[in-house]
């Protein structure tokens, strides 16, 4: 209750007087009342109530005045003799004498109470400051953007007329300012800039405990920030590795599906270009006359188209292409300062553009020869990251693959191809070799029987018949001969061309055939032979398994590729990879780069479509 | 008069065969020959009345030779019959576009067989 009455700043003091006043005429009063039933000389312990009450909220000198003015009261009214001052000559100076003191010692206890309580106070406003700060720094997103309000609010809570925080030293040399350190384990964090001219117990305050605080909470709040810096740098390097492991697995994809080398080049410089950050990249090719010839070539710029692809410069003696080419390792290089030509020529042939003053380059190694190189074109001199060279390796190991591969796939076609050739002249051979021989032969043997059938005399009817049977026999011979010899390769085809050749097969067919052929003089062997076989066999397969009433075989080759379409009206449903006959025709189609399709619905008929370039033989 | 008869052909064995076998069916063999220029030179030479030209001819074709004996024997060109081992079926359409008289098969091969296609032709 009395601490509740103690305030940091004292009633008014004219309260105070009628405080003062009231109680002692009240006092008086009382005791006038209470003289009937008390003795008097103990009656002055009434007055202490009004110099207690005064003395403990409005302080020393209106307490004294308080007390003094109770001394003379009572004197005057209550000692007797009464209606007169004895203070100066009796004994009651003593209640006067009591009054001050109790004045004098509760005034000052009050007065201790106040300050302490003025302390609490404080103390409580900066836990308050302390803990808008802490909160304004540990949550701010960037600490640096967060300073100014920090100190707006220390300022305002401390009723300064400004404060500044600053990150290291600051404030110095400013004579209207004063710099106070703050450290955290003798590292220097920053500084406190405050008014010059503040009090003393102002800077005190400062010093002793908002500087304290202050580094503790900025302390907390730069390791936040160096940890939030370290997360999100992770993030950064993390996020790149995956941009680098999608882009490595884009590329990966276009090889695995085989797509063409050129598309693979293209693709490969523009994503190294993007993920090391590049201005220019290229993909060049080794050539043995000591040139290159470029593969493939990108801008981060839109500087215009860059040099043609495929073209071929020379391999000059300081360039970085020369440079792989001799060490067979990873290369960076930057252009002398100052060069009269221009950095990019002492660099590299391809690249025109002035800014480009360093590059990089990774050797492009297939099936352990050096094939060509890839190269990173930058414009900034400052050095590139360490481990670049590494990325870019990455990159050159799947060109290498998608190399590999292409001269694979292209030495597979070839040895198909030339398996194909081969066999087709073989048969070829063999039918020359069996009309030229056996069948010639055996003709002539026809012949000279039937000479000798007619040379017999009419005498010998059985010899003659025998002679005319063994005639016949010898025909049916040849008969089978020419057809076994038509099956290993169709003459016609080798002296008439494909259109003969497809109407001797539409008559031979036993289902009717709706021939309509489009072509352009003779086509290169190979592709007619392969053609003529597509539809033999389809004839076959219709004659044998189709139930079909009518066949229409399409063949047109006049443009650049031979395309046939065979359709039957028959039940359909046949298995496209069922066949071996089938299965010969897709490696002689395919040894030609061409393709073959069959649809078969059932009920709906057959359809075998195939497309064989004509340029490839 | 009997008919007089050039035949070319590349095999040996044929025109072996070929030669008695006419000559007894009454058919004079004036000459043979195995390319197309040596074909030509008897044909100018011999001016048969009919020649025998094998489709076959190694590397020649007897269909490139049929036009030039139309073509390059002067006034009278001699009658042409392609023969093969091969069956005529395989042959037709160049058959029917060359114009030789007709197609006529190695074994059938007869004097009654060359009267036969020279009658129709002339009907």
């Amino acid at each position: 209750m009395l601490l509740s009455l103690l305030r940091v700043t004292r009633p008014p003091l004219l309260v105070g007087v009628i405080v003062g006043v009231a109680c002692v005429t009240a006092e008086t009063f009382l005791t006038f009342l209470l003289e009937r039933v008390a003795p008097s000389n103990a009656l002055n312990v009434v007055y202490l109530v009004g110099v207690l009450v005064v003395s403990y909220l409005w302080g020393l000198p209106l307490g004294m005045l308080t007390a003094v003015a109770s001394g003379f009261v009572y004197d005057y009214f209550l000692v007797v003799p009464r209606h007169a001052v004895t203070v100066f000559s009796g004994w009651s100076w003593m209640p006067l004498l009591i009054f001050l003191v109790v004045g004098l010692l509760v005034s000052a206890a009050a007065a201790l109470m106040r300050t302490l309580l003025m302390e609490a106070e404080e103390r409580r406003g900066e836990a308050d400051l302390e803990a808008a700060t802490a909160r304004l720094l540990l949550r701010a997103e960037h600490l640096r953007a967060a300073l100014p309000v920090v100190a707006r609010r220390l300022a305002q809570g401390l009723g300064l007329p400004f404060l500044a925080v600053e990150l290291g030293a600051a404030g110095a040399g400013d004579p209207d300012k004063i710099a106070l350190p703050l450290s955290d384990d003798d590292v220097r964090l920053g500084t406190l800039v405050a008014p010059a001219d503040l009090p003393a117990p102002v800077l005190r305050r400062l010093r002793e405990r908002v500087v304290p605080s202050l580094e503790a909470v900025l302390a907390a709040a730069c390791d936040r920030e160096a940890i939030g810096n370290a997360l999100a740098a992770s993030r950064d390097e993390l996020e790149r590795v995956a941009d680098e492991q999608a882009a490595l697995r884009r590329v990966a994809t276009l090889v695995a599906r085989g797509v063409r080398p050129a598309e693979i080049f293209g693709a490969v410089a523009r994503e190294m270009g993007l993920i090391v950050n590049a201005d220019h990249t290229a993909v060049e090719r080794y050539e043995p006359d000591r040139t290159v010839a470029l593969m493939s070539f990108w801008s981060a710029s839109d500087g215009g188209p860059g040099p043609p692809i495929g073209s071929h410069r020379p391999l000059r003696g300081d360039s970085l292409s020369a440079l792989i080419l001799r060490t067979g390792q990873p290369a960076r290089m930057a252009a002398a300062e100052g060069t009269a030509e221009g950095a990019a020529g002492e660099l590299d042939t391809w690249v025109r553009d002035d800014k480009v003053v360093s590059a990089i380059a990774s050797p492009i190694v297939v099936e352990a020869r050096l094939w060509g190189v890839m190269i990173a074109f930058f414009r900034g001199l400052d050095p590139q990251p360490e481990g670049i060279e590494e990325r870019i390796r990455d990159f050159t190991e799947l060109v290498a693959t998608a190399v590999s591969n292409a001269q694979a796939r292209d030495e597979l076609a070839a040895s198909r191809a030339r398996v194909v050739a081969a066999s087709d002249e073989t048969r070829h051979r063999i039918e020359r070799d069996l009309h030229d021989g056996a069948q010639q032969r055996l003709v002539s043997l026809g012949l000279q029987l039937r000479m000798a059938e007619s040379a017999v005399p009419p005498e010998l009817p059985k010899l003659r018949e025998q002679l005319s049977r063994t005639a016949e026999g010898l025909t049916q011979v040849l008969e089978d001969l020419r057809e076994l010899s038509r099956g290993i390769h169709p003459a016609i085809l080798s002296k008439g061309g494909l259109a003969p050749a497809l109407k001797m097969l539409a008559r031979r067919s036993s289902v009717p055939v709706d021939l309509r052929v489009r072509l352009d003089g003779r086509l290169p062997e190979r592709v007619e032979v392969a053609v003529y076989y597509i539809v033999s066999e389809s004839l076959t397969n219709v004659a044998k398994h189709a139930h079909a009433s009518l066949v229409c075989v399409e063949v047109d080759a006049v443009g650049e590729a031979a395309r046939v379409a065979i359709r039957d009206d028959g039940k359909g449903g046949a298995d496209p990879r069922g066949g071996s006959g089938l299965i010969g025709l897709l490696d002689r189609v395919q040894a030609l780069g061409g393709t073959i399709e069959v649809t078969s619905p059932a009920g709906q008929g057959t359809t075998l479509t195939a497309v064989i370039p004509v340029s490839s033989g | 008069m009997p008919l007089r008869c050039l035949i070319v052909d590349d095999s040996d064995h044929f025109k072996d065969a070929a030669r008695p076998l006419l000559e007894a069916d009454g058919i004079s063999v004036v000459g043979a020959a195995s390319t197309t220029a040596e074909a030509l030179r008897n044909c100018q030479e011999l001016q048969p009345d009919v020649v025998l030209v094998d489709i076959d001819l190694g590397e020649e074709s007897g269909f490139d030779l049929v036009p030039r004996l139309c073509a390059e024997t002067g006034e009278r060109p001699p009658r042409v019959i392609l023969i093969s081992t091969y069956d005529e079926q395989d042959f037709a359409e160049m058959i029917a576009s060359s114009p030789a008289l007709a197609f006529l098969s190695k074994p059938r091969l007869s004097g009654r067989a060359i009267d036969e296609i020279l009658r129709r032709a002339d009907a």
